[in-house]
């Protein structure tokens, strides 16, 4: 049940961020609902988890774009586990924590991607473009993390792999 | 149990550099069969969201529609009647060329496609068709709307295939002006902040005369974009910064940002190249 969970969030993630358009007014950064996932799990789950959930998402990011397989892992992975080792020294249930580590992510993975990307050449971007687009991926990642975050917190505990309390921001496991 | 945490560690790097260094043809597969397990989700999610959005399109505009659809009617009739001038045009066209003894040109096929996905990263200027190599799709063909010229297809798996936009930033396609007869390179620059799709000339003779509102066609040079398809119209001029050259901003003539429906253009060969070679393939006289 655990692995079909992950998966659909997976997709499900992989489709939001296809479907919602870029915004240029951002640098061209998209909703890094992906990245949002990999931040749920390094929070709320065990290394073997992450570890899983970053490999998916990233694998899913390349197949369905121009990024040569391995990029996006590595990207999710690094900063995934990076956000796990800081989580015994926040507040797990914050919503506050979500955004930060939200913005974390996803500044850390836009950065970790353009450095790959262009050590290829496999973009033309200029680093004030750069820039731009991580100041823009990071207030998405502040915006679409905690969304995110309640919303997989929410089908965890529909389907039984956490136990149902009044708080949703319940520690799973 | 540090241990075997340390071979987990070592393992899953290894895992790692091998996917980094993937031969191309296998990372292709894997990326193929990753997006056509994905495209009927794509295409659903896609078409849901398109449907919303041009319902609340007709109901906002449609007080507009009726107008719209006389205009179309008129429309529909004028064209009508230009089909059939073209082709008694079109008749003669092929009686001369056959007296001249020139290649007849290939027909252009063109495969209708719908437009099932953006690029999910954001880093390139792309959208996801929902035709692939079976329907006779293959990587490095045009892509048309109406309009004008929209990209040139990347890769294909079975069912769609990538297109990269004109306005990516690594696009580049060859180009003349058909008013000055000047040849340049049409290069593509992204979005801007208003989200418009930035185009621009390079490498136009100095010494040409170049209008605003010019028209900017595909020169056919380079083998992916047959000759005469309309890229954009001149907006601005400038001389570039060697001053060897001149350099226009260009205005898409299709709307790359919404376009929903494009065709592949499946022949893709130059009418020029042919009419160069003849038919045994020497240069004409």
């Amino acid at each position: 049940m655990n692995a079909l969970v992950m998966l659909s969030l997976t997709i499900l993630a992989a489709l939001l961020q296809a479907v919602i358009p870029s915004f240029p007014r951002l640098g061209q950064a998209n909703i890094p609902a992906l990245a949002a996932i990999v931040v749920y799990y390094a929070l709320a789950r065990d290394r073997r988890d992450l570890i899983t959930v970053a490999i998916l998402a990233g694998l899913i990011q390349d197949g369905m774009g121009l990024i040569p397989f391995g990029y996006s892992p590595v990207a999710f992975g690094v900063m995934g586990v990076l956000i796990s080792k800081c989580k015994e020294l926040v507040f797990v249930h914050e919503l506050l924590t979500h955004m930060l580590f939200g913005i974390l992510m996803a500044v850390g993975s836009t950065l970790i991607l353009y450095i790959l990307l262009t050590s290829t050449n496999l973009i033309d971007l200029r680093a004030s473009q750069a820039l731009h687009r991580v100041a823009g991926s990071a207030l998405l990642g502040a915006v679409a993390t905690p969304i995110l975050f309640r919303g997989c917190a929410h089908l965890d505990r529909m389907m039984g792999l956490v136990e149902s309390t009044d708080s949703p921001w319940q520690e799973i496991r | 149990m540090r241990e075997r945490s340390i071979i987990v560690w070592l393992l899953l790097g290894a895992a790692l550099v091998l996917v980094l260094n993937l031969p191309s043809p296998i990372e292709e597969r894997g990326k193929a069969a990753i997006r056509e397990f994905l495209a009927p989700l794509q295409e659903v999610v896609t078409r849901i969201t398109q449907g919303s959005r041009q319902w609340v399109d007709a109901v906002r505009t449609l007080g507009e529609m009726a107008v719209a659809n006389q205009h179309m009617q008129e429309e529909l009739t004028k064209l009508r009647s230009e089909i059939r001038y073209l082709e008694g045009l079109e008749q003669e066209n092929a009686e001369l060329r056959e007296q001249l003894d020139f290649m007849q040109r290939p027909d252009r096929t063109l495969i209708p496609a719908e437009i099932i996905g953006r690029d999910i990263s954001g880093w390139w200027q792309t959208v996801r068709i929902g035709k692939g190599i079976g329907h006779g799709v293959e990587a490095g063909m045009a892509v048309v709307t109406p309009d004008g010229l929209v990209g040139r297809t990347l890769n294909a798996s079975i069912g769609t295939a990538d297109i990269k936009l004109i306005s990516d930033s690594m696009s580049q396609v060859s180009a003349w002006l058909p008013r000055s007869g000047s040849h340049g390179i049409v290069s593509g620059g992204g979005l801007s902040l208003q989200g418009v799709p930035l185009l621009t000339m390079r490498f136009i003779n100095k010494d040409t005369e170049i209008r605003m509102g010019d028209e900017v066609l595909t020169a056919g040079l380079g083998g992916i974009f047959p000759r005469g398809i309309l890229i954009g119209y001149v907006e601005t001029v400038q001389r570039d910064d060697t001053g060897l050259y001149q350099r226009a901003e260009l205005v898409p003539a299709a709307d790359l940002g919404r376009f929903n429906y494009g065709f592949v253009v499946a022949e893709s060969h130059d009418p020029v190249d042919l009419l160069l070679r003849g038919p045994n393939g020497g240069r004409q006289p």
